[in-house]
């Protein structure tokens, strides 16, 4: 089970903040963001990772979307932290 | 620095003189009790001053005014990195410890949101320290926050922005 986590504005373009997905095999986490979410809203996400507002985690380590994502490994989507 | 080691520390901390946790409900009894207890420690071994900052919630922006913030955090990762962030000073011989403390949760104007606490040898030591460690907790922590306001909900960016929510 791969536990994908989202944070701040990003849960509201998901509309969830958290969603547990089975895994077959080890996958490129694009393609895993490709099945869970409609087009439109992978397009805004991919595009704020691009322009670095956003930023993915594996298992608390900065990853990117060509990372490989494996069974009971946990992603994290987090925008640009705003603690204070 | 002999000891970085400051004993009896209040229930939500530990013996460390550098440490940074996220603390649900943060609280102004959070604050005053660590600094009585970092400056009673931090004394004995050489300190001649502590610099605090404290953020708290605004209760007017835009014209408008705010209700509260949610904040909400990753973790393990928020801690760790506050933590990380704390430590990463105690090889400094000037400086006897730091404290820094952030709030998660629904937090109301004039409530605290960030406490950090600086024990240094001199006031130079531990004032431009301060502004530096506030700096690293505004951008290092996975650490979010949703200004609730009379006129909608708006998401803070870590750049300062606001983007008005449209869903609840």
């Amino acid at each position: 089970m791969v536990v994908v986590k989202v944070f701040g504005y990003i849960a509201d373009i998901t509309g969830w903040d958290k969603k547990n997905v089975e895994l077959k095999s080890p996958t490129k986490l694009l393609e895993l963001l490709e099945k869970m979410l409609e087009q439109k809203k992978l397009m805004m996400i991919t595009e704020l990772i691009e322009r670095r507002q956003a930023k993915i985690m594996i298992n608390g380590m900065e990853a990117s979307l060509s990372s490989v994502v494996y069974q009971e490994d946990e992603v994290a989507l987090i925008p640009l932290p705003s603690g204070g | 620095m002999s000891s970085k080691v400051c004993s009896d520390p209040p229930p939500f901390l530990t013996e460390e003189c550098f440490q940074g946790k996220v603390i649900e409900g943060l609280s102004y009894i959070h604050v005053f009790t660590t600094l009585e207890w970092l400056s009673s420690k931090t004394s004995i071994i050489g300190s001649g001053g502590l610099s605090v900052f404290v953020g708290f919630v605004k209760g007017i922006i835009d014209n408008a005014k705010v209700l509260q913030l949610k904040y909400s955090s990753y973790e393990p990762y928020a801690s760790r990195i506050l933590d990380n962030i704390a430590k990463s000073y105690s090889n400094n011989p000037n400086i006897y410890g730091v404290i820094i403390l952030h709030t998660s949760g629904e937090a109301r104007p004039g409530s605290p949101t960030l406490f950090v606490a600086i024990s240094g040898k001199t006031r130079k030591d531990s004032l431009e320290l301060t502004r530096e460690v506030v700096e690293r907790v505004k951008k290092e922590p996975p650490i979010f926050k949703l200004e609730v306001r009379e006129d909608g909900e708006y998401w803070i960016l870590g750049d300062g922005r606001r983007i008005k929510r449209t869903t609840s």
